[in-house]
């Protein structure tokens, strides 16, 4: 009996040890998709983009992936503002949307953009919804997992913000709320959604210079230095 | 003791949720040591709750505490079916308070001071909570068990 137990007690302590070992080479192994390895379909005319003045082959492209309640997005806008400030005349600059899932109000901010876009105002909405991210983007909208549709309690807190922002903006207001829900921009973004996934995007924001994804970068300067190698290349 | 079929059900559920837990805080605990964050996917916020200040207690990882926590309850569920001793159940009873309570504030801080959310944290405390509602379930088994038998 005493023998038969000391055979469990080794088998156990095998087990924890054999789970330890495959969990850290399970850590170890590239896991996929690895920075680099995501296709990025190519950018058309029917992408929101701005930059590149003067040359109609920019040396640099840069697409971002992004979702307007995402706050680590919107410490990136800071960082891509100032890059376009910087590289406008060299490098065109791409904006797509891929709000996720548990950012409740992600979506109706990114109708607000497309609607504001119709009446040629994509980027100026985009650079209020980043800068006023945190007066309009409420925390308890943000969920942990996959969760359901905003409600609409949830749509009467956000609707006046986005219509103020369109206000001061100087939009057509009847044809903004038009826009907002119409059928069209709305699967324009769930399209966006449906090509973001299907590519593989692992988070927001997810950048790609030239057609190859990047490791977020950590900061400006980290930004800058790969856009100034990247420009001596081309 | 003879053990009733659901006894049984509950027992191998107890152990297998006690090597889930182990196999997720182990994890968590690798991921954390070599400085890397687990795939959040479409979920946000796992580099922010696993990079947090309160992901480690004086310089080591929560997660291995939660590591050596679901190994006790292994060993010690393991014990007690060697040795029958199924009255050890009220020990492990007690044990699962520490993991439901150390789950509780884990998860609060998550919601309401990290205003971010970690999968495999959420699947731990989930774990937390089944392990002690196992343990209590097989406890009070026990007890009725033991209640009968004096009664005869």
């Amino acid at each position: 009996m005493e023998n038969k137990n000391y055979g469990v007690w080794g088998g156990v302590i095998i087990g924890v040890i054999v789970i330890v070992l495959a969990l850290m080479y399970l850590v170890k192994s590239p896991t996929p998709p690895t920075p680099g390895s995501l296709t990025l379909p190519p950018v058309t005319a029917s992408d929101w983009q701005k930059g590149q003045a003067g040359t109609s082959t920019p040396p640099l492209t840069l697409v971002e992936y992004s979702d307007f309640q995402c706050p680590a997005c919107a410490v990136y806008y800071g960082l891509v503002k100032k890059l376009e400030a910087e590289y406008s005349t060299s490098t065109l600059f791409v904006y797509r949307h891929f709000p996720l899932p548990q950012h409740l109000d992600a979506k109706e901010a990114a109708y607000a953009t497309e609607a504001a876009g119709k009446q040629g105002k994509f980027f100026e909405m985009h650079d209020i919804l980043f800068e006023k991210q945190s007066e309009w983007g409420v925390d308890t909208h943000i969920l942990p997992t996959d969760p359901t549709e905003i409600t609409p309690a949830m749509k009467a807190v956000l609707e006046p913000k986005l219509i103020s922002y369109a206000q001061t903006l100087g939009l057509d207001m009847a044809k903004f709320k038009a826009d907002m829900a119409s059928k069209e921009i709305h699967d324009k973004i769930d399209q966006a959604i449906l090509d973001g996934r299907a590519m593989g995007i692992p988070a927001t924001p997810t950048f790609f210079l030239n057609g190859k994804q990047l490791e977020n970068p950590n900061g400006y300067e980290d930004f800058k230095k790969i856009f100034d190698e990247s420009l001596k290349k081309s | 003791m003879n053990l009733s079929r659901n006894h049984k059900i509950v027992i191998s559920l107890f152990l297998g949720l006690a090597v889930a837990g182990f196999i997720d805080a182990t994890y968590l605990s690798i991921e954390h040591y070599m400085g890397l964050t687990p795939p959040c996917t479409v979920v946000n916020g796992c580099e922010q709750v696993t990079t947090s200040i309160y992901s480690t207690f004086a310089g080591i990882s929560v997660a291995v505490f939660g590591a050596l926590y679901y190994l006790v309850v292994i060993f010690s569920c393991i014990h007690i079916l060697l040795s029958k001793r199924h009255d050890f159940f009220k020990y492990v009873a007690f044990l699962t308070w520490a993991g439901l309570g150390a789950s509780i504030y884990f998860t609060s801080l998550q919601v309401f001071v990290i205003h971010a959310y970690c999968l495999f944290c959420l699947t731990s405390a989930t774990i937390s909570l089944l392990l002690f509602i196992c343990a209590h379930y097989l406890w009070r088994e026990h007890h009725k068990y033991k209640k009968s038998i004096i009664n005869v």
